[in-house]
């Protein structure tokens, strides 16, 4: 079975865009028996993991989006709207888009991570998912950011929680991550009202 | 159809038999009963007659009738099964379960197809989808060059468009969506499976965060 802790080379594929309800790559980490990781030694290991493979620029493929899988990006087509009673900020998928490359996007994730305490890894299909290092309220907090290629210079990073409670991936999301995801996103999508949307006008 | 009273006055929606609704979908007799209770709320936001308006349905949508948009309408449109310009009960529960997990994929396929075939001749043609991906990229406020847009284009109909006539007719869809089936992602609400108990009918009306697992 592979590990992909302590995978040092990682594979190039080319798939087409898979939302994660239809992977079964989580089986894959939750069959790890890893409970209370020393941190570390692994964090070692993931530098030199990483280091390896962002020398190597196409280490890390995103999946490829076509027209279909970018309209269907839009807020408009989310018709979960009609139950979840939103109040912005209380869904847990988010989206970003951005400019840098690849590579540029893996390296600031990196930088999240060191910052924040998680550990990074990165699955076959080339997720990277953050695993916080201490537990919290119901385990250990772990984000997928999943990117995905539009053009070269055009990328989608669908963020997401994997395990953990749910406010404190919020927390995590709105205090740890944007904040140094800043200088790279273009625009984030999926948990606020974009700015052409009416102003707090009404209420619920 | 139920009759319409209450104490207080106010009309409640009139509505098909529930235990009927139920076998004509996936949904269970309770499933029903608690799409009412949404139904009930989203239907009187704006007026109070048991219907849900266009106005309603952006309203619940997105909590903003004003915002203008592209697949609202075209989701409204098709909810609007009897192109009476309003929602029904019947409609909705109809609807609804199309994005029922049990249900066909013929027909969450079918949908899909009507919902990207904009005007409704039957195909969806580049210049409708062109229309969508701009829309998308406005939405997001990213600006991509035209030549970036046209090759976004060509690629996905080289794929999709089999007898390159420069449209995607229902058989070409079918077999686009079989080949990429992340495109149907959004035909699926997977809750509407547990709905009573994902969506208690006290929650339509509280602040209460419900943690849904899919």
């Amino acid at each position: 079975m592979e590990n992909p802790w302590f995978q040092k080379g990682f594979k190039k594929i080319e798939t087409h865009y898979i939302p994660r309800s239809f992977h079964d790559s989580e089986d894959v980490f939750k069959s790890i028996d890893s409970p209370k990781c020393s941190c570390n030694d692994l964090n070692a290991l993931e530098e030199r993991a990483i280091a390896k493979s962002s020398s190597n620029s196409s280490s890390l493929k995103p999946t490829s989006m076509n027209a279909f899988d970018i309209i269907l990006l839009s807020q408009e087509f989310n018709l979960s709207g009609l139950f979840e009673n939103n109040v912005p900020g209380t869904k847990s998928e988010a989206r970003f888009i951005t400019k840098q490359s690849t590579s540029e996007i893996v390296s600031k994730l990196q930088e999240v991570a060191s910052t924040e305490q998680f550990q990074i890894t990165t699955l076959p299909d080339g997720t990277v998912r953050m695993q916080a290092c201490k537990e919290g309220r119901k385990g250990q907090l772990a984000i997928d950011a999943e990117i995905f290629e539009v053009t070269p210079s055009f990328h989608v990073v669908e963020v997401k929680k994997f395990a953990g409670d749910t406010m404190e991936y919020e927390r995590f999301r709105d205090q740890g991550l944007k904040p140094t995801l800043k200088d790279i996103v273009w625009s984030w999508q999926g948990d606020q009202q974009t700015t052409e949307t009416s102003t707090s006008n009404h209420s619920r | 159809m139920g009759c319409c009273y209450s104490a207080v006055g106010t009309r409640v929606p009139a509505r098909e038999d529930p235990t009927k609704l139920a076998s004509q979908t996936s949904f269970s007799v309770s499933e029903v009963e608690a799409l009412f209770e949404l139904f009930k709320s989203i239907s009187s936001s704006v007026d109070d007659d048991g219907l849900i308006s266009k106005e309603e349905f952006l309203l619940a949508l997105f909590q903003n009738k004003r915002k203008k948009n592209l697949f609202a309408n075209r989701i409204f449109y098709l909810f609007d099964v009897k192109h009476k310009g309003v929602i029904d009960f019947s409609d909705f529960v109809k609807s609804l379960d199309v994005f029922h997990p049990k249900a066909p994929l013929e027909d969450k396929i079918n949908f899909s197809f009507k919902l990207y075939d904009l005007d409704g001749t039957g195909f969806i043609e580049r210049r409708e989808v062109k229309l969508m991906l701009i829309a998308l990229l406005r939405e997001s406020e990213l600006k991509l060059a035209d030549e970036t847009i046209e090759m976004i284009l060509d690629n996905t109909f080289s794929e999709a468009d089999a007898n390159r006539d420069g449209k995607i007719d229902k058989s070409e869809w079918h077999a686009y969506v079989i080949k990429n089936p992340s495109l149907l992602k959004i035909m699926t609400l997977p809750y509407l499976r547990d709905i009573t108990t994902s969506f208690p009918s006290f929650v339509f009306n509280s602040q209460v965060e419900e943690e849904i697992t899919s």
